[in-house]
């Protein structure tokens, strides 16, 4: 998973994204938003908790919900 | 579906590439200046598809960086992952000795930034005839492809989907390599669909076995989970 600075947030393909607004209407944070125009974006990016709802409602496969498995340290 | 060849970069190849892989370590200095002029290095960005099943094969495609995913796609879309190959291996090994499958049979896409080494195929044939080391090294490789696959095969036929999740959040577990996988993936992986890797996910949490942490599933009960995937028949 490529490391980044802030949370990180499910992958977006802006490409594929058609604006249908599955994924706004599912995230239960209010993490996603569209935009007057192009594809969606994470409005509120440290609200997200990962729980891969926008990814399971995309119609296009436009979002992705890479997890790292590990063992745990504990 | 066109042919995915269009899209990806290339570059030109340079000693440091060959080094340290096992089947290009024992090639002679001929040998070798041969696949710099022949040979040619393309780079792909992840998920980007390197072939698609039915392009034609013309050259042989060896993995230099990164990695790649072979799979299949049924008429009604679902996917079937059949390898996760890594540095080093030569992807389309057994068409090229077979000769009897002009095209690739299965897609093949980058799981990461990836490179690949292209040389034409009378290369890879005249490399069998004069190289013994890399046609040793070329055994081991095809011997260690085809156990991979057999196991597949028994796993798919043999354990139930319970054990083949257990054994391969253990395969993966510590893995570095790749972007990560998504539960589309792992089914994929596995032979199910995504809403089964989410459920069987949620019950493993439950029973204590995992815990998701945001984008991370760590694996907490090593016995347990071990003990399922010893039904699996596939990497446990």
């Amino acid at each position: 998973m490529e490391k980044r600075n802030g949370p990180i947030l499910p992958e977006l393909e802006e490409a594929k994204c058609t604006r249908c607004g599955a994924c706004v209407n599912a995230c239960p944070e209010l993490v996603v938003e569209l935009p007057a125009e192009g594809a969606v974006v994470f409005a509120n990016p440290t609200r997200c908790t990962y729980c891969t709802a926008c990814e399971e409602v995309c119609p296009e496969g436009a979002l992705h919900c890479p997890f790292v498995i590990t063992w745990d340290s504990l | 579906m066109g042919s995915a060849r269009q899209r990806m970069k290339a570059r030109s190849i340079n000693a440091e590439d060959l080094s340290a892989l096992p089947l290009l370590a024992g090639l002679s200095s001929t040998a070798r200046q041969k696949l710099i002029a022949d040979g040619r290095i393309c780079c792909y960005k992840p998920s980007e598809f390197i072939a698609f099943e039915g392009d034609p094969i013309d050259e042989a495609l060896l993995l230099l960086k990164g990695g790649v995913v072979v799979s299949r796609v049924s008429m009604d879309g679902r996917e079937q992952i059949l390898e996760r190959l890594e540095r080093g291996a030569l992807i389309n090994l057994t068409a090229l000795l077979t000769q009897n499958y002009p095209c690739f049979t299965a897609q093949v896409r980058a799981s990461g930034q990836t490179e690949i080494l292209k040389f034409p195929i009378a290369l890879f044939w005249q490399f069998i005839r004069t190289e013994p080391r890399f046609t040793q090294e070329l055994l081991c490789h095809l011997a260690g492809r085809d156990a991979a696959l057999l196991e597949l095969a028994a796993s798919l036929s043999l354990s139930d989907v319970r054990c083949r999740l257990a054994a391969c959040l253990i395969r993966h577990a510590g893995s570095n390599a790749g972007p990560g996988f998504t539960q589309a993936e792992i089914a994929a992986e596995i032979g199910t669909v995504r809403e089964v890797v989410a459920r069987l996910l949620r019950e493993f949490e439950d029973q204590g076995w995992l815990i998701r942490v945001h984008h991370e599933i760590r694996l907490r009960d090593r016995l347990a989970l071990e003990a399922l995937a010893g039904g699996s028949h596939w990497g446990a």
